[in-house]
């Protein structure tokens, strides 16, 4: 045991006036007789006049004395070193995914995180430091170098899980970030499964991974998706899974606006799949839900379990089909036009140049020739001749290699440009594009905003390349379709996911209400919205939207995996011997001190010592019949 | 005589007392007719005056003698022999529950109870300041009887007991008589007994007789607890009952002595010399003792605890005179 104050046991020294208030203090035996009438008499020939006498401590002594020893050895902060769990600096990632909301037969997995957490916090000692990092989609500091147990206390309390997956490379970089040279640093991740293989890239050297949880089983819908098909109906998809080790019975209700439309009766095996293909009348803008129960009772006779409620139902928005009118400006394409009426809904109409009167028209494509100044319309520019404003190009580059795919831009979304080739590219700089993708020449394809207008740059002529050639060409176009315009069918965002809404022109704010209730508002310049929670969220525009155009109303589900309760998790023993017997690199020693035990022992001493004088004393004098002094009773 | 139901006395000392009497100094004024000489005058066969004959007188109690002698007609006087109504104050104080001198005090009024059965005298007990006295007062208190409270308060005076069933009625009360309780903690004690009360009303009442105190006597103004018992009408007796640890103590070092009674303490630091000066306060107490009560007529003996009942009344009290 060491102390972190070895100071405090000065305060020991007060048991020298202690010893001497006995002392001094007459603190004679008392012994009743029967009569001090001759004692009196006796005066002063037999009694003791002197102010001290020898010490002669009883019980009370030794209960303070004891009190005082064990204050001032609190005062010291003993402490012992316990496992190399915490280091100077011992950073936390906490998992705040949807799954960690599962029900682990009455705490969550997220309380049962804080409890781990928090028998941390205890065993912080002096000088040692500690953070918390929330690992939701979008990874968050909860507190920063806090020695404060009550402030990290504080700060867990204020956790809140997310309905989102986990962004754990996002965590582990930002864990990264609050580290301190200088400092040993023990980086800990509370998570109820297993890092992903991509995220062990970022892990951090010495990573200590503790598990909560237990398998548990969850029935969630982890797919809906409406299409319409005319006539005020929708085809529906879903998808119900159930993630537990036992078969399930379920019930599957489908509702519109509130009023159920369809219920089905499901029986899934063990972690079984169930699709349900459905056909349901709804109204364009109405909200689709699909929720599922669980009905009747597992083989052991029990009610069958649930332990994730919040992917027991999906959301979806139902629309009207889709007919888009695009002019293709070209000088002629095959590839181009081919691509372009493959698209579902569309209907291309064709010119050389750019019409004057663009009415009906929703979506521009421009092949090789000269764009105007600025976009009116959504725009797919593909080699334009002259390039609008906001865009200028540094000169052709000749063979441009492609080294650099945007992953999660939609434009790519199942889109393979591994094996494209370019012969020659204009090298361009747009400020206000993204690069989708594109290499150390420059950019290939670039997405964007020009004056608020959507648009696509493709600066090289497809004749010049094998894309059109590539089965990727098809999607792409589509992509770039629908990325322009909009999808044909707004399909539900996964929570975590950042979606773009569209901002018409005139919209000066978009106002969201998540289904939480607590609005938000964009900005008209960025309508990026992270989606964090499941349910329905409506946008409202500010300002002059143009007539007819109806705020998009977007349906958020939970991603389908964060449903699996029995994910492989790491082993909760095997990391904790491993950091208990050093060998998580970079671990140091934690202290566990005892300040409050002895505190608690303090006054427990205290509290006997009261009792002792107040209750048993006389109540043990009570028992007692006076004792004659020298004779028989 | 009662010799086998006896529960205080031993049957050999109530057959030893059945040969003796109690013997009254001073006269007596009994109800009935005893042994004692009485105040007033009697049938008795001891002459005692003369006085003019008056009208009513029987005739035959004329002294012709003297009338051939005088010429007057005077009546013949004879001494009256009453019962003696024997009242014995027992002190029942805490201080009483130390060593045997509870049981001493038992005997002590046990045979008196037993002289007078055996005389056909009377005799009362009060037993004052014990337990069951206090909570009688404490009853009395709590009903709202200030006025018994006040007059009784700790004093227990029993029936006149008279006969051969006189023994066996003391000796039940003496044996549910219990001292009060000694102080435990800090703070005042039961008190001291009230034994002048019990003395002014043990003599005040009934007709003349002794009056027996019983009692250590170890408290502040004893002297004048002797002085109301020598106001008494009658024969006034006290037999001092002392432990042996009143008289010499076993306590050694230094301590803190706490009165049972009255919660009074003294620190001492006791040693050979300390004991040599509490045994010379000890026998200056004891010579003051009996000195007041050989102004004030008192008959006085003592009893230590560890002595036995019998040498007191068989030996002490005849050689007092008390008993013959």
């Amino acid at each position: 045991m060491n102390l972190a104050l070895p100071l405090g046991l000065a305060a020991a020294a007060l048991a020298v006036p202690l010893t001497i208030w006995y002392v001094l203090k007459s603190r004679r035996p008392r012994q009743v007789v029967a009569s001090t009438y001759l004692w009196r008499q006796t005066d002063h020939s037999v009694s003791a006049a002197i102010p001290w006498q020898r010490f002669r401590p009883d019980l009370t002594f030794w209960l303070i004395l004891l009190a005082i020893l064990i204050g001032a050895l609190a005062l010291a902060r003993p402490y012992v070193t316990v496992s190399a769990q915490l280091g100077d600096h011992t950073i936390i990632i906490i998992d705040a995914s949807a799954s960690m909301l599962a029900d682990e037969e009455g705490p969550t997995r997220l309380e049962l995180a804080r409890r781990e957490i928090t028998g941390l916090v205890d065993k912080l000692g002096p000088g040692q430091e500690m953070s918390f990092v929330e690992a939701s989609s979008r990874a968050r500091v909860l507190i920063s170098s806090s020695s404060d147990p009550a402030a990290l206390k504080d700060a867990l309390a204020s956790l809140r899980p997310t309905h989102g997956p986990a962004d754990l490379v996002d965590a582990f970089t930002l864990a990264a970030a609050l580290e301190r040279p200088g400092q040993s640093t023990v980086v800990h991740l509370v998570t109820d499964r297993v890092v992903p293989p991509g995220a062990e890239p970022a892990m951090p050297e010495g990573l200590i991974v503790t598990a909560v949880g237990q398998d548990r089983p969850n029935l969630a819908v982890t797919r809906l998706q409406a299409v319409p098909v005319g006539a005020g109906s929708s085809q529906v998809f879903v998808q119900v899974r159930n993630f537990g080790p036992l078969g399930a019975k379920a019930r599957l209700t489908l509702s519109i606006d509130g009023e159920d439309v369809v219920e089905r009766a499901l029986e899934l095996g063990p972690r079984g799949t169930v699709d349900e293909v459905l056909t349901v009348r709804g109204g364009d803008g109405e909200v689709l839900v699909a929720r599922v129960e669980p009905s009747g009772q597992d083989v052991a006779g029990n009610d069958l379990a649930d332990a994730l409620t919040v992917d027991d139902a999906a959301f979806a928005v139902l629309s009207a089909p889709r007919e888009l009118t695009v002019m293709l400006v070209s000088p002629g394409n095959v590839f181009l036009g081919a691509a372009l009426s493959a698209v579902p809904g569309v209907e291309l109409q064709s010119s050389p140049v750019v019409p004057n009167d663009l009415v009906g028209v929703d979506l521009l494509v421009l092949d090789r020739v000269p764009a105007p100044d600025a976009p009116t319309l959504p725009t797919l520019y593909i080699a334009p001749t002259s390039l609008p404003a906001g865009i200028t190009s540094a000169g052709e580059v000749e063979l441009p290699a492609l080294t650099f795919q945007s992953p999660g831009h939609e434009l790519l979304a199942d889109v393979d440009l591994s094996d494209v080739a370019v012969a020659a590219a204009e090298d361009i700089d747009a400020p206000a594009l993204t690069t989708v993708a594109g290499g150390t020449a420059g950019p290939l394809i670039l997405a964007g905003r020009l004056d608020g207008t959507p648009v696509v740059l493709l600066p090289f002529d497809l004749l010049q390349s094998n894309l059109p050639l590539q089965p990727a060409w098809p999607v792409l176009v589509a992509n770039s379709l629908n990325w322009l315009a909009g999808p044909p069918v707004t399909l539900p965002a996964t929570a975590g996911q950042t979606v773009t809404l569209p901002a018409p022109a005139g919209v000066t704010s978009l106002v969201v209400s998540p289904p939480s209730g607590d609005e938000v508002r964009l900005d008209v310049a960025r309508p990026r919205l992270l989606v964090d929670q499941v349910g329905v969220w409506r946008v409202l525009y500010e300002g002059s939207p143009p007539a007819g155009v109806e705020p998009p109303v977007v349906a958020v589900n939970t991603a389908p995996d964060e449903g699996d309760l029995a994910a492989a998790r790491p082993d909760f023993v095997e990391a904790r011997d491993a950091a208990e017997a050093g060998q998580v690199a970079g671990a140091a020693e934690g202290r566990r001190v005892f300040g409050r035990e002895l505190v608690a022992g303090v006054l427990a001493l205290v509290a006997l010592e009261w009792l002792w004088v107040h209750g048993v004393r006389p109540w043990l004098r009570r028992r007692r019949r006076p004792v004659p002094v020298g004779g028989a009773a | 005589m009662p010799t086998t139901r006896t529960r205080i006395l031993s049957p050999e000392l109530v057959a030893q007392l059945s040969r003796f009497r109690l013997a009254a100094k001073r006269r007596v004024s009994g109800r009935y007719a005893g042994a004692h000489r009485s105040k007033r005058f009697g049938a008795s066969l001891d002459f005692a005056d003369y006085r003019e004959y008056v009208r009513g007188d029987d005739p035959r109690r004329v002294d012709l003698a003297a009338y051939r002698r005088l010429g007057r007609l005077l009546i013949k006087l004879y001494e009256a022999e009453d019962e003696a109504a024997v009242r014995v104050v027992v002190d029942l104080s805490a201080s009483m529950g130390f060593g045997d001198k509870l049981a001493a005090a038992r005997q002590i009024a046990a045979a008196f109870a037993a002289l007078a059965a055996g005389e056909q005298d009377r005799v009362r007990l009060f037993l004052v300041g014990g337990e069951r006295e206090r909570e009688d007062v404490r009853s009395k208190l709590a009903s709202g009887d200030q006025a018994f409270a006040a007059a009784h308060g700790g004093i227990d005076a029993g029936p006149w007991l008279r006969g051969p069933s006189a023994l066996f009625a003391a000796e039940d009360r003496l044996l549910r008589a219990r001292p009060a309780e000694a102080i435990e903690e800090e703070g005042e004690g039961p008190g001291r007994a009230p034994l002048d009360a019990a003395l002014r009303q043990a003599g005040g009442e009934g007709p003349v007789g002794p009056v027996v105190l019983v009692s250590d006597l170890l408290f502040d103004g004893w002297e004048e607890t002797i002085r109301v018992l020598a106001s008494n009408r009658g024969d006034a007796m006290f037999v001092h009952v002392l432990g042996r640890e009143d008289l010499d103590p076993t306590v050694r070092g230094d301590v803190r002595l706490v009165d049972a009674e009255t919660g009074l303490d003294v620190e001492v630091g006791v040693g050979d010399a300390g004991l040599d000066a509490y045994a010379e306060v000890r026998d200056t107490y004891l010579a003051e003792v009996e000195a007041t009560c050989g102004r004030h007529g008192v008959v006085y003996a003592r009893l230590v605890d560890d002595q036995a009942i019998g040498s007191l009344v068989l030996e002490t009290l005849r050689g007092l005179g008390v008993v013959a």
